[in-house]
């Protein structure tokens, strides 16, 4: 049986728990350096077992923790440390006491506690307990169930999900929460409306959105057949190139019906154009991609397109590998420069500075206009029926944290409040949070600095509490 | 200053910097001391007098800040977990209480200190020696797949990234049981949210700060001094001594660690399997055997019983069942 739980958060004794909880945190973020100086031994040895003992097994009775500490403490050398001594580097030393508690960590409630897989050890205790919990696949009823290094162990990935995320909001405050959001979000399209300065700016970022997103699909598209940006460029620029050359003249010469006189004809004009349908009509990059293109035909290749033709999209890959191997030549200088030029083009959002012809604003804040969301309140809605209410904010289409209203937690999942205070990544376990599966690695141990067990109490009240504990007649 | 919340000796110890701390103790008790903050701190003045406002509470309502109209602590530093692989744990030593996130970044003092590299990765103030792991990388794994794929062994792969060879066979082992669970489609919407928000919030190993692969566990023997008779001329250094203690060199304990721990496993499941008897005429049943230890099935006349123990020792069977060995 565990011990009971009473008040365990209360901010007068300010004990320290391993929990996730608001008001733990801010007993953990008052709590005083504890002052050992003015106590008898005995004292000193009391309060710091007392405060080591709120936070380890806690849930534990003390007789429970009698029978399972351990006096032997593990800690691990280094072998490299005689060298480092040699150099003259300083080892620290080794934190041994801090090893006080370490045989708790084997118990799979605290090792589920240290995965994060619950927000407190007395959750996880009660995810075993409710058989949410297995170890190398088999179902595990114990919270006392000791791992041994190499042990696979996994919770409910639906109980993870509650434990680390944040509260779910009941009905009425789900309501009331998005009532707030419809009124503040009216609110704003009613500022834009009559603001025009406010206004233009928001038509300016609307547009800008939407070609911030073409040109993420271009990049995407352009990236998908290479590897390196810059080279996908050069391709491109080569071979959309070389086959409008091609194209043109074959109907240049299909025109004169006369293959002599093709030949004998004064050199292609091509057109910035051709590089339209690919690169989203930007004319500046239109322009550079010709540019790179007659760069590489005329000064590299010494302006015979001929030797290009028909080939495929990989040889033209080889042809641009092999041209960017070429060190100290101006011409590939240029194109190198050019190529990064337009790729910084298509990443560089900033570099958008069309004007917005006035009919597309007008359009762009009546369709705004059209967005303003009726009220919620005052409508008979009730929990049973939920998917009656129809929410149709552009961020979110239903009521606020209850996407899917029946799991327990917030959806879309969002992480719990303060959890990043509480999140601490343990040495002896490995976690996958895709699977909510975690490999307990090793019995944690003390290393020169440094001691794997988690404990938010100083190297001195667990020495105190260590010789509580070691007591002779125990 | 109504001082009519305040009862017994502990009001008159919680006089602290000369204030005088307002409390409702109901059962203060002699020698306990209410856990008020470390740093000086307002009280509450001109409470009604049947308010329950204690000065802890409006402690604690100040340290976590207002809240908005969706119930956050949106001002509070710590309220939004991180998402730039750096950790943000509390560091109430600088802030004594104000934990309130500012417009213009801390310079307002010039005597403020901020945290180095080694302190934020620990996350509590008081123990310097506990400080939280970092994941491995997405890109580094996927490199340390592909050249498993490619035959490296794990020693040639634990000794190119300096992480030990436990460590990668988990990523091993977990990197399957992910696999599988794509294949099934297990992996919701919710569970990949969370592992990018985790993943984000905690930082990431850097092959700049290696772990320590030429760790081995103290032996116990060597934590007790032992005494020795020898004559003074005679040379005695770590490998005489290991000798007497009986310990073997570090090298070969070195590589039974670098192992794994696959090895012994594939052992015992060796060891399970029995053997079918031949079916004889008329039989209707097969029958398998399976080796088993005397004293390890089924109970023995005369065996000791230790139900009354206290650290009575337990085991758990096949289907993950406590009992008692």
């Amino acid at each position: 049986m565990p011990r009971k739980a009473k008040n365990l958060n209360s901010l007068v004794r300010g004990s320290v728990r391993a929990s996730m909880n608001k008001y733990n945190l801010f007993n953990l973020y008052k709590k005083a350096v504890p002052r050992f100086g003015s106590l008898t031994l005995y004292q000193q040895k009391w309060t710091a077992k007392a405060e080591t003992r709120a936070y380890h097994g806690e849930h534990l009775t003390e007789s429970r923790w009698q029978t399972t500490f351990n006096p032997n403490l593990s800690s691990v050398a280094q072998l490299d440390s005689i060298e480092k001594i040699e150099q003259g580097k300083v080892i620290p030393p080794t934190p041994l006491q801090l090893q006080t508690f370490a045989v708790l960590e084997k118990r799979l409630d605290t090792a589920l506690f240290r995965a994060m897989f619950a927000s407190s050890v007395r959750q996880a205790r009660q995810y075993v307990l409710h058989g949410y919990v297995k170890v190398n696949g088999v179902k595990i009823k114990s919270p006392g169930y000791e791992l041994q290094p190499g042990d696979v162990f996994s919770c409910d990935p639906e109980k993870v999900l509650e434990a680390l995320g944040k509260g779910k909001p009941s009905f009425e405050n789900s309501l009331k929460i998005t009532e707030g959001q419809i009124i503040r979000w009216n609110k704003h399209i009613k500022e834009i409306l009559n603001n025009p300065k406010k206004g233009d700016a928001y038509v300016k970022n609307y547009v800008d959105k939407l070609k911030k997103a073409e040109r993420v699909k271009l990049l995407e598209s352009v990236k998908s057949n290479n590897g390196s940006m810059r080279e996908a460029v050069i391709v491109d620029a080569l071979s959309i190139g070389v086959t409008a050359e091609q194209k043109i003249m074959e109907e240049k010469a299909a025109a004169a019906d006369d293959a002599a006189a093709a030949v004998s004809q004064e050199p292609i004009q091509l057109t910035s154009s051709i590089y339209g349908s690919k690169y989203g009509g930007d004319e500046e990059i239109s322009e550079k991609l010709l540019k790179m293109y007659k760069l590489i035909i005329n000064e590299h290749y010494k302006g015979n397109p001929k030797q290009f033709f028909g080939k495929s999209h990989e040889e033209f890959n080889k042809i641009v590998g092999d041209l960017l191997k070429i060190q100290d030549s101006k011409t590939v200088k240029g194109i190198k420069q050019l190529a990064l030029e337009i790729t910084r083009t298509l990443n560089d959002i900033n570099s958008i500075k069309d004007t917005i012809p006035p009919e597309v604003k007008k359009q762009v804040l009546s369709n705004l206009a059209k967005q303003r969301h009726e009220s919620i309140i005052g409508k008979e809605y009730s929990e049973e029926k939920e998917n009656q209410v129809k929410i149709n904010l552009p961020f979110q289409k239903h009521l606020y944290g209850r996407q899917i209203p029946n799991k327990g937690y917030f959806t879309p999942w969002e992480p719990r409040a303060f959890l990043g205070a509480f999140a601490i990544l343990p040495h002896h376990l490995e976690i996958s949070f895709n699977t909510c599966h975690a490999v307990y690695l090793r019995d944690p141990v003390a290393r020169p600095g440094e001691s794997e067990v988690i404990s938010p109490f100083s190297i001195e009240t667990h020495q105190r509490a260590f010789m509580y504990y070691v007591r002779k007649g125990r | 200053m109504i001082n009519n919340f305040t009862t017994g000796p502990s009001a008159l110890r919680s006089a602290k910097n000369n204030q005088v701390v307002l409390n409702f103790v109901r059962h203060a008790s002699r020698g306990k001391k209410i856990a008020y903050p470390f740093w000086k701190f307002d009280t509450l003045k001109n409470e009604p007098s049947k308010s329950h406002r204690t000065n802890l509470r409006y402690q604690m309502s100040k340290f976590l800040g207002p809240k908005n109209y969706k119930g956050e602590y949106y001002l509070n530093k710590y309220y939004y977990p991180p998402q730039d692989h750096s950790p943000n744990y509390i560091k109430p030593i600088m802030e004594r209480g104000d934990a309130m996130i500012k417009d213009e970044p801390s310079s307002s003092s010039p005597y403020r200190r901020l945290p180095n590299e080694a302190q934020k990765l620990q996350p509590f103030p008081n123990n310097k020696y506990c400080k939280t792991n970092t994941f491995v990388s997405e890109d580094m794994r996927q490199k340390m797949f592909s050249q498993i794929e490619a035959g490296k062994t794990i020693q040639q792969i634990a000794y190119e990234f300096s992480i030990s060879v436990g460590r990668i066979e988990a990523l091993i082992r977990l990197n399957d049981i992910e696999k599988v669970w794509n294949q099934q489609k297990k992996i919701s919407p919710s569970l990949k949210a969370m592992n990018t928000s985790l993943y984000n919030m905690l930082p990431l190993y850097n092959q700049r700060k290696p772990e320590n692969l030429t760790e081995i566990p103290v032996p116990a023997k060597t934590l007790r001094s032992r005494f020795l008779t020898i004559a003074e001329s005679e040379p005695f250094g770590p490998v005489d001594a290991a000798k007497v203690m009986g310990l073997e060199p570090a090298a070969v304990t070195l590589e039974k660690l670098s192992r794994g721990h696959d090895e012994g496993k594939a052992d015992q499941e060796k060891k399970k399997v029995g053997f079918f008897a031949p079916v004889l005429q008329h039989e209707k049943s097969v029958f398998r055997f399976k080796d088993a230890k005397v004293g390890e099935v089924g109970i023995r006349y005369g065996k000791s019983n230790r139900d009354n123990k206290k650290d009575r020792k337990v085991g758990y069977n096949e289907i993950g069942q406590r009992i008692y060995i």
